[in-house]
């Protein structure tokens, strides 16, 4: 790569890992950045301010003001600003936040008599970052996984546009499907699934059929049911009638033979179990198939 | 009116964090902080999510040390539920911590910290990773090939990097294979002469900065930490106490946690802090670890053991000293994930034990690689959590930072605004214990932290904990 670009990567509310994912890239990742320049990182550099630069990545959602004034000032100073993770592109863990009032949040943590004042003030709801600025790309995931990441950088820094990908993570999974009438929900507390089995089909809540692939499927092959850390595919992301509630309780009803309202009835964990990541999705939250909009707490103005 | 210094972001280290020097009306040094600014409510609104949700969810405290969040979580539960795992689940789960340490220590030492020692005197721009790798090369080609060992190990126990999904409530969700088995160990065989390498760069450095070693961080705790029978431990084990002499002060199980230790208010800042109940201020993580542990059953790691100790003795105190245990620590878990991988149970194929699902409180204590880590459930009799807490390490380590920078701060700053290089010094002792503020910030609950309201001059104005 002869011509240097100058990339800046920013933590806002987030873990760390997908800072982690990156430096899990290695030496790929140190001669991307001998030949380009590094202006600002706070987790890898001693640079304390924000500086120009041709890409920004930004990890993490928006949870307090400070997170706010920090990406819109990246944003203004960056001439590509990629959200980095799910946390950035659709709020992710930290998104349950939401289901609370800010008040209620801090109260559990610090006391009922807990007023803040010159700490960064939460914002009323999480939120990911295009509610704020405008993205030019998102490389979702909790963290993206390693091969979509390299292939993205590699292809944006050398001016290429990134691939996108919007398959279901059931396109990569190997399971097989099988119906079973009647069948009760089981959870993964105390039960170990079948091998070779579609873990939905089995009864385990999976959310393979309405997340995005690129993961390779690593959570349904090795037993785990899908949790949807990617975010939703496009058609239940976009299209009204589809959601993620109700696109698998549909699917549940079609394995079992139960009706619809009978397979919700059976569910004892909507808010951790459906939308541990996208509960904070604006786009989500509008949608009347959804339960999102009784999950989350009601800002009253 | 007093007066107060940030340093605002300190630099390499994992989340967000400021350093507030605060003078007072005469204008002499009266105080350091190390504050924590962000929040995110885990405790709150993991409320109510199925026992199954947890470690997956608390997993997301940390990005960095992913791992011993999701086992401290599963080991909760099992405590809740009564469940017993099996050899083979619990070696598997041990392998996995020791990748964790090799991955996590690797990336305090050659990333965040390496820089400081290796380029001491180097300008700011290039005291970093990516300067650090322009003028050394194999240095870090060499840390970065000993960490791919430990993210290997954790992607193929983990079975997905990064945010773990191998272990479960019960074992773990599938047996490792002899194919998998050998291919780390075939890894391990081929860094073993870097970490030979890395020794004697380790210990080259530290004779070079030992000026800065005897300086920064100069001061005296109790340390806290597990041990299986006096020996160096990560999964599992009691937890031991000692004084700052290295004398006994307690061994007790860790069911025993809140027992031993409270939080305490300090007059001079309204500041909560964990302490032990009998007064003492103490430290965790690799030093108080290598402090606690008699011995270290491994070889090589017992020979750097020896050196260390011939050079501070136990129990040593300098808050830099950090960086040497966490390397021995390292070498410690290359030396056991081997042994694990030799081990015949390691692809043994009972790896669960079907849970009874139950209400009850349970509590999981491991190490992580930042030092002991707690959290205790209360489930209901679907296994729904009602109440979820969780202790981290770089909490426990609160007065660690507060009493060395105050300490060091004290002796090097004059009356002026610090320098660059005094600034830097200050942010040092912060690196060396390796704080992860993505874990104090998210599951920051029922430990203290002081808040501090700042007018637009930058003076402060009020300040409270809880």
């Amino acid at each position: 790569m002869s011509t240097s670009v100058k990339i800046a990567t920013i933590p806002l509310d987030s873990c760390c890992g997908c800072h982690m994912a990156l430096v899990n890239l290695g030496t790929d990742l140190l001669d991307i950045l001998a030949d380009n320049a590094l202006v600002y990182s706070p987790v890898i550099m001693d640079e304390k301010k924000i500086q120009r630069c041709t890409v920004a990545l930004v990890e993490g959602g928006v949870r307090n003001h400070e997170n706010v004034e920090k990406l819109k000032e990246l944003r203004e100073k960056a001439d590509i600003l990629i959200a980095l993770g799910t946390c950035a592109s659709f709020g992710g863990i930290s998104g349950m936040g939401s289901a609370f009032a800010t008040f209620e949040l801090l109260a559990n943590a610090y006391g009922s008599e807990f007023a803040p004042e010159g700490l960064p003030l939460l914002e009323p709801r999480v939120s990911p970052i295009d509610a704020h600025v405008e993205v030019d790309y998102y490389i979702p995931g909790c963290p993206p996984p390693l091969g979509i990441l390299r292939n993205t950088l590699v292809s944006l820094l050398s001016g290429q546009k990134p691939q996108r990908v919007d398959l279901p993570v059931c396109a990569e999974c190997k399971r097989t499907v099988k119906k079973h009438l009647g069948a009760e929900i089981k959870r993964m507390a105390d039960n170990m699934p079948d091998e070779e089995e579609c873990l939905l089909s089995q009864g385990f809540v999976c959310l393979g059929s309405v997340s995005r692939c690129g993961c390779g499927a690593v959570c349904t092959h090795a037993g785990v049911p899908c949790k949807g850390c990617r975010g939703p595919i496009d058609r239940v992301f976009v299209e009204p009638t589809h959601g993620i509630l109700h696109d698998l309780t549909r699917r549940i009803s079609h394995f079992t033979g139960e009706k619809v309202e009978t397979v919700e009835s059976r569910l004892k964990d909507i808010l951790h179990t459906f939308y541990s990541y996208t509960l904070s999705v604006p786009e989500m939250r509008g949608k009347d198939s959804e339960h999102i909009h009784k999950l989350i707490h009601r800002i009253k103005v | 009116m007093s007066k107060m210094i940030t340093i605002n972001p300190v630099t390499r280290i994992e989340g967000h964090g400021k350093i507030s020097l605060i003078r007072d009306e005469q204008g002499k040094l009266s105080d350091v902080r190390f504050c924590v600014q962000e929040f995110r409510g885990f405790e709150k609104f993991c409320k109510g999510a199925l026992a199954e949700s947890l470690p997956s969810m608390t997993s997301r405290i940390c990005g960095v040390c992913p791992v011993p969040h999701s086992l401290a979580s599963i080991k909760a539960i099992e405590d809740c539920f009564g469940t017993v795992i099996t050899p083979t689940a619990k070696k598997l789960r041990e392998l996995h911590t020791m990748g964790q340490f090799i991955e996590s220590h690797m990336l305090s030492i050659a990333v965040l910290s390496l820089p400081d020692l290796a380029s001491r005197d180097s300008k700011p721009e290039q005291r970093n990773v990516v300067g650090l790798y322009q003028a050394n090369k194999e240095a870090v080609k060499k840390a970065l090939e000993i960490r791919s060992l430990g993210t290997a190990i954790c992607s193929i126990v983990g079975r997905s990097p990064v945010h773990p999904i191998g272990a479960r409530i019960g074992g773990v969700v599938m047996p490792m294979s002899s194919a998998e088995a050998s291919k780390l160990s075939e890894q391990a065989v081929a860094i073993k002469p870097s970490i030979a390498w890395f020794s004697h760069l380790m210990r080259v450095l530290f004779e070079k900065n030992a000026d800065y070693v005897d300086e920064l961080g100069d001061i005296k705790t109790a340390y806290l930490g597990l041990t299986e029978n006096g020996t160096l431990a990560f999964y599992d084990g009691d937890i031991r106490v000692i004084r700052e002499d290295g004398s006994d002060l307690a061994r007790f199980k860790s069911a025993s946690y809140f027992d031993y230790v409270e939080e305490k208010i300090e007059n001079w800042s309204y500041m909560k802090f964990p302490v032990l109940k009998t007064g003492e201020r103490f430290r965790v993580g690799p030093l108080a670890r290598v402090n606690i542990a008699d011995q270290i059953p491994t070889q090589m790691a017992s020979n750097e053991l020896e050196w260390f100790r011939a050079k501070w003795p136990r129990p040593a105190h300098k808050t830099l000293c950090y960086h040497f245990a966490r390397f021995i620590e390292l070498v410690y878990a290359f030396e056991r994930a081997e042994e694990l991988l030799r081990d015949p149970d390691i692809t043994g194929q009972d790896i669960f034990v079907k849970p009874e699902i139950k209400a009850g409180t349970g509590i999981g204590v491991v190490e992580a690689p930042r030092g002991t880590l707690v959290h205790r459930y209360e489930l209901d009799d679907e296994g729904k959590a009602s109440n979820v807490d969780i202790f981290v390490a770089t909490q426990h380590n609160n007065y660690g930072y507060n009493d060395a920078l105050k300490e060091t701060a004290m002796k090097l700053m004059g009356a002026g605004d610090p320098d660059e290089s005094t600034q830097n010094k200050l942010e040092m002792i912060v690196r060396a214990y390796d704080p992860c503020l993505s874990c104090a910030t998210h599951a920051i609950g029922n430990s203290g932290w002081t808040f501090e309201s700042v007018d637009f001059n930058g003076n402060v104005t009020k300040e409270w904990s809880r």
